[in-house]
């Protein structure tokens, strides 16, 4: 019995860690608080200072000439940095936790700002500097706002752009197939196709979002309709994955054994097809089955 | 026995019928089974992670159904074919005398002669220890219609066989037992007890200490059992070594804690 004596002591520990998590965590928060002030006291700053520069007074000039607004920052937040260092590390919390909660701190600090600026670069540059984890956070923050939000867009434009070439070509290619007229306007052409593109953006944003909700919800009827979705966009394998599920769920809906076969049927797996079909007709009786069945022993 | 060496029996892990609680989900799922039983279907799939409380359902719907509904159960899986054709044939035809060379070829053709005119439904719990030629061969029996099946096992098992065999063979219905709420963990705490009349034991769970226990069992009844028998066995030390320290009116939930510690659903 003396296990329950140590078991107590046990607890004694557990309880000193969870004590010491808020504790950190407070006064970790309220520093991210402190340095999201001066952040931003440094960029209004910054602001002045730039649109002074050209009547500057020798002060100003010397501190321009010393180093360039980011660097300035860096220095001037530093000593803030050290000394919430060194208030985290008095109530003898081990350094491991500090750097945990430093991380918390530069992730809530960023996402706090309204921009999505980048966490993760952040973070990496947090990790990888230990000394000075505050600066180097401000550092890439400072610098990399202005820059990486263009860049990001680009990114994004140009994804799209090459998308819209693809499509273009496509579209092309499937008109001389066709022989059709293809005497459209390119801009014409192009705009249609971005809207093709965008809204088979939107339908893909939809189908993982209603998996997402089938998760959840364990709908038949959702899984059904996820199954029908993929059939429609030629994913058959997927059709057929979701229509199993749908019917694990529910195995008298008629609609998951049809797209079951339909799916089968594309893929060359009509025995399967039809097998299905019969195995459900020997249990409910149902129009759109018969007439689908007869249509694939037909074929 | 002292006392709390007691309150820790009604925590054991058991199927005991008697001691069945009827819980929102349990009374749900108890009578979405029994619909099933009433359908015209072949096989009944219950599945679920280990310890939502498969086998007591099927253990209390064996209970309430079997002199009406020709309802039987086999709660342990027979792993030799000839020995649960022989079982079957005993469920099927109780008064008759067995066939000397009753097989399972045998066996399908007394179901065929019976097409029709007799139906019995037979509950298969731990289902995913039969092997699976025998699986095979309880779908066959259960195409005769004339038994049907309920079978009931851990959720890996179920997402095999109906991935690769469902669509072809047979229309199952199958019903998944979860975890239990928030609700579920404190009727089941505070009924467990008052069924064995600990009424001022049940008092001292108050909603605070049932907060944790969910959080550390998430519902899992199985789970559930084992915090509160170690947290009686913690009782039981300080009862009789330091009693001032349990004097309370309700349960420290130093002492949940403990047990989670010792379970290892935390670490110090
Ligand atoms: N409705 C209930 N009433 C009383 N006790 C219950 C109830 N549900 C679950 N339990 C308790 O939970 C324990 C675990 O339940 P059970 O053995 O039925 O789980 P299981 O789902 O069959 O698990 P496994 O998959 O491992 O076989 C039981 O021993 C019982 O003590
Ligand atoms: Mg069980």
């Amino acid at each position: 019995m003396l296990e329950i004596e140590k078991l107590e002591k046990e607890w004694r520990r557990y309880k000193l860690k969870q004590l010491k998590i808020p504790v950190v965590f407070v006064s970790v928060f309220f520093i991210a608080i402190l340095l999201f002030f001066t952040t931003d006291l440094f960029v209004e700053l910054e602001n002045k200072t730039d649109s002074y520069l050209p009547t500057s007074s020798d002060k100003e000039l010397q501190e321009a000439n010393r180093s360039e607004t980011i660097t300035k920052n860096l220095t001037k937040s530093t000593p803030i940095a050290k000394t919430s260092k060194e208030s985290l590390e008095s109530p003898a919390a081990s350094t491991e936790e500090v750097e945990k909660q430093k991380k918390d701190l530069v992730t809530s600090a960023v996402s706090k700002e309204k921009s999505e600026s980048p966490a993760t670069s952040a973070k990496k540059a947090d990790e990888s500097i230990e000394l000075s984890p505050d600066t180097e956070f401000l550092d890439s923050f400072l610098a990399s706002e202005p820059i990486q939000r263009p860049i990001r867009e680009q990114v994004f434009q140009t994804d799209v752009r090459s998308v819209l070439k693809q499509e273009n070509k496509r579209v092309a290619g499937g008109n001389e197939e066709k022989k059709k007229a293809s005497q459209m306007e390119e801009n014409e052409q192009e705009s249609s196709t971005s809207n093709i593109v965008i809204s088979s953006n939107k339908t893909n944003n939809a189908l993982s979002y209603l998996i997402k909700k089938y998760k959840e919800r364990r709908d038949p009827k959702l899984a059904s309709y996820i199954a029908n979705s993929f059939y429609k966009k030629g994913k058959y394998k997927e059709a057929i994955k979701w229509s199993v599920e749908a019917n694990s769920v529910d195995p008298s809906s008629e609609e998951s054994w049809i797209i079951f076969a339909k799916a089968n049927a594309k893929i060359g797996q009509k025995e399967k097809a039809i097998k299905a079909l019969r195995v459900y007709l020997n249990q409910y009786s149902s129009k759109n089955v018969k007439s689908l069945l007869k249509s694939l022993e037909s074929k | 026995m002292s006392k709390y060496r007691q309150l820790q029996q009604i925590f054991i892990d058991r199927v005991e019928v008697s001691q069945y609680i009827g819980l929102d989900t349990s009374i749900l799922f108890y009578n979405k089974l029994l619909e099933s039983i009433e359908k015209p279907l072949k096989m009944i799939l219950l599945y679920g992670k280990p310890g939502t409380g498969k086998s007591v359902l099927i253990n209390k719907i064996y209970h309430d159904a079997k002199d009406k509904r020709n309802v039987f159960l086999v709660s342990t899986p027979i792993q030799d074919e000839i020995e649960f054709i022989k079982k079957l044939y005993t469920f099927l035809l109780p008064e008759s005398t067995m066939p000397e060379d009753i097989s399972y070829n045998r066996f399908i053709d007394i179901c065929d002669a019976l097409k029709d005119r007799k139906h019995i439904t037979v509950l298969l719990d731990e289902a995913q220890l039969y092997p699976s030629s025998m699986m095979e061969k309880i779908r066959l029996i259960s195409d005769t219609r004339v038994i049907k099946f309920v079978v009931s096992l851990h959720k890996t098992e179920k997402e095999d066989l109906i991935a690769k065999e469902h669509f072809q063979s047979r229309i199952w219905e199958t019903i998944e037992l979860k975890n239990g709420t928030f609700h579920d963990t404190q009727m089941y705490v505070q009924k467990k007890l008052i069924q064995q009349n600990y009424f001022e034991i049940a008092n001292m769970f108050k909603k605070s200490s049932i907060k944790l226990i969910y959080k550390f069992t998430k519902g899992n009844y199985r789970e559930i059992n084992k915090l509160i028998f170690t947290l009686f066995e913690i009782y039981d030390y300080y009862e009789q070594n330091k009693p001032s320290k349990i004097s309370g009116s309700y349960i420290k939930d130093k002492y949940i804690e403990m047990s989670a510690l010792k379970l290892g659903y935390i670490n110090a």
